[in-house]
Order: structure tokens, then C-alpha cells, then sequence
């Protein structure tokens, strides 16, 4: 059992492959270690969200869910955020290690609002409950049907006199709820015991996020890329207008300027890392950005090439790995 | 000794254009509030970091300071003020568009659609 918050739980439970089945077929539970997680406040809170990220959220409704991303002046990532609409309040997931840069950043812009930020990551917890099966097993775990929230949307309930948000985001494209509950929470964390839900470690999350193409915070999404390169269309508005990097980002999605992408690679030999540099018949197009076995002699990536580069022939790394290329 | 001519300073204050203060007079009697002062103020984002702010309002609020021409009250924050003084409002008609002009001596840079600028 996970003791802290934020620490890293174990790269796997059973087996990575044990982990990844009951993720695919079944459900299981991971701890949201990965989230740092803060409160905005204030009547000028979405508006303010809205004038610093590229998405439209200054419609988003009451318990609906929108991902938004924070880029700098020159349109390049500083992370990609969850802003889930509570009423009155807003919860912000964003990457763990990027937290204090985009509440900066925000405390930065906000001179002349009415807005308030708190970092709730100490006192709270996030379980995920992933799998295909998470639609039912959600329904037992939260009591009642009427808890569980559809798509994109939030619901804020009370079990046992303890407060829980539960979140539904499928952001790794299977069924995923996110639970947030105060640290320590003995409500769902015994719910989880008594049901016999499984846990999964990292390394089975990582195969799912990597075969679905999700970039991720330090590896995919960085100062070094623009949200149009790490593939974030669904995150971005082209018509809402003014925010901080939109003359950048509209500029090159209007004049089609953007010169690399972000693909999805399958070999099977090891010792390829993040960071080896993707080859097409000898030439230099890319690098690897990600990589995880998936099992033996099977491992996937993605990484980021320059834009309508030959892909017939891949190779990676010093040795020149043969690969494979998806488009994401 | 030379002496060195100083660029004139722009006036510390903020001026709205003849054109602009009728146009002012236009939008709040067709919104129904013909004796309706004007906000202008500066909120952070926007493409160059900080964003133009118009409003209609029936008067001041808390720590705003007042400036009234053309007979045109304008409502200006104090914590926007920094960013605005010396700015003249325009309105202009032209084949670029229609709308309020910031020409703001603060600002070095501007995005295209007028709307942001940054110090």
C-alpha cells in the first residue's frame, strides 16, 4: 500500500503484463501520483483561464470538464490542464512537476482579478479506476447510480461524511474515473480493499499511454514543443481569439507551418532510450521522447519527427533499430 | 556644455478621441443606458500578456480614478492605470475594421487584432 500522495507507486503489482490485461479487460485501480492538483477561486476565474490557455472555457458549465493548454507567449507548452467546473470553484489537474510554473503563472496574470489559488495536492489523493470494466465496478464503489458522472463531466458527492469529486475523463481512451478524496481517505481507500479491486503500477499505464498516443509532461509536452506538434487539436480553439502564444499557434496552424509531429514506433530489440535519435534511410528526423516494453522482445514509444518525412524506412538509436511507425 | 533636447513626455492621463466619445455616447444609449460612464481597464493575458478592458458601468468602483472629457466620464483602476496613462482612446472606421483604438505609448508590442499589448 501506497503510504504517500505524491511518491511513486510500484512499476508493477503481479507482472506488467498481469497489470496491462486486468487494465485492458477488467478494471483496475492506479494511484493519480502524477497530478498536482489546485483550487482557483473567484468570479474571475474562468475568464482568466480563458485570456491564458487555448481552449474555450469561459462557457464550460457547471461540473462539465475541459482540457486546456498553457503555452508562452511564443506559443510553446507549459503544461497541459485539466479544468473541471465546480460551481464555484474551479479543480485544476495539472503534471506534478509543473504545478508550480503554470500557479505562477496564473498568480501572474491575475494582477487586476478576483481570483484566489490554493494547491491542494498535499491534502488530497487521486485514484484512477480505469478499464473497460470501470463503468460498473464505479457504480458500487460510489453507492448509487445517480454519483457517477458521464463523459467530460464532474460530480461532487458526500460518503460517510467525507467529500469526493469523481471525474470522468477516459484520458488514456479507455473508461477512466478519477477520484479525488481528502488525504488520507478511509472511505474509498476501504471500498477499494473490501471490493478486491486490483491495482496497476506505472509500467502498465505507461504501455496504455504510449499505445494511445497521449503525450506526456517532461517527455512530450515541454517549452520545447507547441501544442499543434504534441497533436492537443481537441485542446485548442481557433476561433475564441486572444490568449497568451495564440498569434504563434493560429500562425502556424493557418499557414500550415508546423514542422514536426508526433508519432507512435514499435521495434523489438532493446536498449533504445528517450532521447535516441529517429532515423529514415540514414537521415536524422526525430527523436524518441517515450519508451516502454510492452512484453518480451515488444516495445512501443513515440517520439517526434519532422513533419512528411519518409517513413518506409525507420531505424532508432546507435544501433539503428528497425521500426515501425503509427500515426497518432 | 551641449545640452541634449528631452522627447516631450506623453500626458500622464488618458484621453478619449472626439470620434471615440460619440461612439461611447452611441453604444450606451442603443444598450439602453445613455448616461452610462466608461470602465477602461487592463487584465493580464491575452496574446501579449495583457488584454484591453471596455465596459459600460452606471459609476465608479472602489479605487478607480476618474477622468471626464467630451463629456465622457471614464473609470480607470488604479492598478491599471500604470499601463494606461498617456494612452489616447480612438475609434476608427477604416478598411482594417471598426472599433475602439488604444494608442497607448506604453505598449512595445501589439497583437493584430488591437486587443492585447505587452510593456
Amino acid at each position: 500500500m501506497i503510504t504517500s500522495n505524491t511518491c511513486d507507486p510500484p512499476k508493477f503489482y503481479v507482472s506488467i503484463e498481469q497489470d496491462y490485461c486486468t487494465l485492458t479487460k477488467e478494471v483496475a485501480v492506479a494511484y493519480g501520483t502524477k497530478f498536482g492538483r489546485f483550487w482557483i477561486s473567484g468570479k474571475d476565474a474562468l475568464d482568466l483561464l480563458n485570456r491564458i490557455s487555448t481552449q474555450q472555457i469561459d462557457n464550460l458549465k457547471q461540473n462539465e470538464v475541459s482540457f486546456t493548454v498553457q503555452t508562452t507567449n511564443k506559443g510553446r507548452i507549459i503544461d497541459f490542464l485539466t479544468v473541471i467546473n465546480l460551481g464555484d470553484r474551479l479543480l485544476i489537474f495539472t503534471a506534478l512537476e509543473a504545478k508550480e510554473r503554470v500557479m505562477e503563472s496564473i498568480d501572474f496574470f491575475s494582477f487586476d482579478d478576483d481570483v484566489r489559488l490554493h494547491d491542494c495536492t498535499a491534502e488530497t489523493q487521486i485514484h484512477q479506476l480505469m478499464g473497460h470494466k470501470a463503468p460498473i465496478k464505479i457504480m458500487s464503489v460510489l453507492e448509487d447510480e445517480s454519483n457517477v458522472p458521464d463523459l467530460f463531466t464532474a460530480k461532487e458527492i458526500i460518503i460517510n461524511n467525507e467529500k469526493i469529486i469523481i471525474i470522468r475523463t477516459d484520458r488514456a481512451k479507455i473508461p477512466t474515473y478519477e477520484i479525488l478524496s481528502t488525504y488520507p481517505s478511509k472511505v474509498i481507500d476501504s471500498k477499494i480493499k473490501s471490493m478486491k479491486i486490483p491495482f496497476v503500477g506505472t509500467e502498465a499505464l505507461e504501455i496504455l499511454r504510449i499505445e494511445a498516443g497521449v503525450p506526456a509532461y517532461g517527455s512530450e509536452l515541454s517549452e520545447k514543443f507547441n501544442p499543434i506538434e504534441a497533436g492537443l487539436f481537441n485542446s485548442i480553439s481557433f476561433e475564441k481569439g486572444c490568449y497568451v502564444g495564440q498569434e504563434v499557434v493560429a500562425r502556424l496552424n493557418t499557414y500550415d507551418k508546423v514542422k514536426r509531429e508526433l508519432i507512435r514506433l514499435n521495434w523489438s530489440e532493446p536498449g533504445i532510450q528517450k532521447g535516441d535519435i529517429i532515423f529514415s534511410k540514414d537521415k536524422e528526423i526525430g527523436e524518441v521522447t517515450s519508451c516502454v516494453m510492452k512484453m518480451n522482445r515488444s516495445y512501443i514509444g513515440l517520439g517526434y519527427i519532422t513533419r512528411n518525412s519518409n517513413l518506409d524506412v525507420i531505424k532508432i538509436g546507435l544501433n539503428k533499430v528497425s521500426a515501425n511507425t503509427l500515426k497518432i | 556644455m551641449t545640452t541634449t533636447k528631452r522627447k516631450p513626455r506623453p500626458p500622464l492621463t488618458i484621453t478619449i478621441s472626439e470620434n471615440a466619445a460619440e461612439h461611447v455616447k452611441e453604444f450606451a444609449s442603443k444598450a439602453g443606458k445613455p448616461n452610462a460612464d466608461l470602465r477602461v481597464a487592463v487584465k493580464g493575458g491575452g496574446c501579449s500578456g495583457l488584454t484591453y478592458v471596455l465596459d459600460l458601468v452606471e459609476g465608479p468602483e472602489e479605487d478607480d480614478k476618474t477622468i471626464e472629457q467630451l463629456g465622457i466620464k471614464l473609470h480607470v483602476p488604479k492598478k491599471s492605470y500604470v499601463f494606461l496613462a498617456g494612452t489616447m482612446l480612438d475609434y476608427s472606421s477604416g478598411l482594417n475594421g471598426k472599433g475602439f483604438v488604444f494608442n497607448n505609448p506604453n505598449a512595445k508590442t501589439t497583437c493584430g487584432c488591437g486587443t492585447s499589448f505587452g510593456v
